[in-house]
């Protein structure tokens, strides 16, 4: 029951890098493929409909967290409150970016909102990337299994980390790269002309930068966590999602090359989709691991809710998924095709 | 009497805030009623310079968001109802829309949602 619910909060997880992921990607890339205001509204409207559902999937993994896994939600909430406020004011001021924009005609104005968007965006990415390091590095949990972590310390993943350090870094790069190449394969599928143009060239030059650091991410790894590789062959299904994960960067490129848009950007959503599941596949059962004594580490069994709670829980999450899985096919589906500005969306 | 409903803007705002005092302050010292104390709640390890600083960081934002929310409510009273080169007083029966919704003059500036449908 444990495991189940492991997995289903890893999926949640894993789903909102792949939705959110495109929105931060085209955010970053905005100013660089867009540059008259009729491009730029075109980049907004290619997100506009998708970007706050997708941004939902984030609040829904943190509920069923809290739900299935409350010392996990407890502990983590707690020592990771400084990092956790940095990216609730990111996700502010991008929001508010994205309505904001609109509202006065004036280019300085749409200037500015759209330097927030971009930045935003960017930094958001690069602290998704650092939580995800954070949770694979792991936290100077005490007996009591709490935590606090400072921004930084002395930037080495030892015993007392910060959220910050060499190796968090590293991942938020590379994490910063993945996302900007999502975001710009999804720009390929949805729009037209000169913003596809240019996006199409920044999926290129990101996905080639994403592989070099995808090689150095996993050696970081393999070197800082040997444990989560051992893990993998000791149970070879696992290698299902090295497998995604390495046929989905491969099938980047080749759609990429042949123009098949959706294709390409599905491919990148499954090497996302890949990375993620070995990643969290591969630390499980631990959830939060402690850098000070292994044994105090969070994992699903002694963080969980009690057994009959997590049975009826599972009833309802099942329904709650199906409804939501639904609103999103028919979200893509009624907003299918190419976005045409033109028709009068993020006008004025 | 329309200049009633002109000064009644805040109102909603008001009762908003008024309810959410109610709900938070009104549970006190429960955090959840009856089950779990606010004293218990606490992040131990969350110093109280950290939570300075985080409230610091709220204020200035939420300052800033207020400032950006009022001038963009007094730019769109300025421009005065209905796409009219100046604000009148004389139009008191079209001057009773709530001075922050944007009118049919103006039908392509639309919000997130509504754009969305166009983009299609």
């Amino acid at each position: 029951m444990e495991a189940l619910w492991f997995a289903i909060v890893a999926g949640m997880l894993a789903v909102y890098t792949v939705l959110d992921g495109f929105d931060f990607g085209v955010g970053i890339l905005h100013r660089l493929v867009a540059r008259t205001d009729e491009e730029r509204r075109t980049v907004f409207a290619a997100i506009g409909p998708v970007w706050d559902g997708n941004e939902v999937w984030l609040v829904a993994a943190g509920g069923v967290l809290f739900l299935a896994f409350p010392r996990v939600y407890a502990s983590a909430f707690s020592g990771f409150y400084l990092a956790l406020m940095l990216v609730l004011w990111l996700l502010i001021l991008r929001g508010v970016a994205i309505e904001s924009r609109s509202r006065l005609e004036d280019p300085l104005w749409r200037d500015f909102w759209d330097a927030i968007f971009s930045l935003a965006s960017l930094l958001l990415a690069f602290v998704l990337g650092v939580a995800l390091a954070n949770v694979v590095r792991g936290v100077p949990l005490d007996a009591g299994g709490s935590f606090f972590i400072p921004l930084f310390t002395d930037f080495r993943p030892g015993t007392r980390p910060g959220v910050f350090d060499w190796y968090t870094a590293l991942v938020g790069i590379f994490t910063v790269c993945a996302l900007a190449g999502h975001g710009a394969l999804y720009l390929v599928w949805k729009t037209n002309g000169p913003v596809q143009a240019r996006s199409r060239l920044w999926a290129g030059r990101a996905w080639l930068a994403v592989l070099p650091l995808w090689l150095a991410t996993t050696l970081a790894t393999a070197w800082l966590r040997p444990d989560i590789f051992g893990n993998l062959w000791r149970r070879p299904w696992l290698l299902g999602f090295v497998v995604l994960m390495a046929g989905g960067a491969a099938a980047v490129f080749r759609f990429l090359r042949r123009g098949r848009e959706l294709a390409a950007f599905l491919s990148s959503a499954a090497f996302l989709l890949g990375l993620l599941g070995a990643t969290l596949a591969g630390v499980y059962p631990v959830w939060l691991r402690s850098t000070v004594d292994p044994s105090q580490s969070l994992t699903a069994t002694n963080s969980a809710a009690g057994t009959y709670g997590l049975q009826v829980a599972l009833a309802w999450v099942t329904a709650g998924l199906l409804l939501a899985g639904g609103y999103f096919v028919n979200l893509f589906r009624a907003t299918r095709g190419k976005v045409d500005v033109r028709a009068g969306a993020y006008h004025e | 009497m329309l200049w009633v409903l002109m000064l009644s803007v805040p109102f909603p705002y008001i009762a908003t805030t008024a309810g959410w005092w109610t709900a938070e302050l009104g549970r006190q010292p429960w955090l959840v009623y009856g089950l779990f104390r606010t004293a218990d709640g606490g992040s131990p390890q969350v110093s109280a310079g950290d939570v300075v600083f985080t409230t610091l960081g709220f204020v200035g934002l939420y300052l800033a968001l207020g400032m950006l929310f009022l001038f963009q409510v007094l730019r769109e009273v300025s421009r005065g109802p209905l796409g009219k080169p100046s604000p009148s007083a004389a139009a008191p029966a079209q001057a009773e829309p709530a001075p922050a919704v944007s009118n049919g003059a103006r039908p392509e500036e639309t919000m997130a949602g509504s754009g969305a449908k166009l983009s299609r």
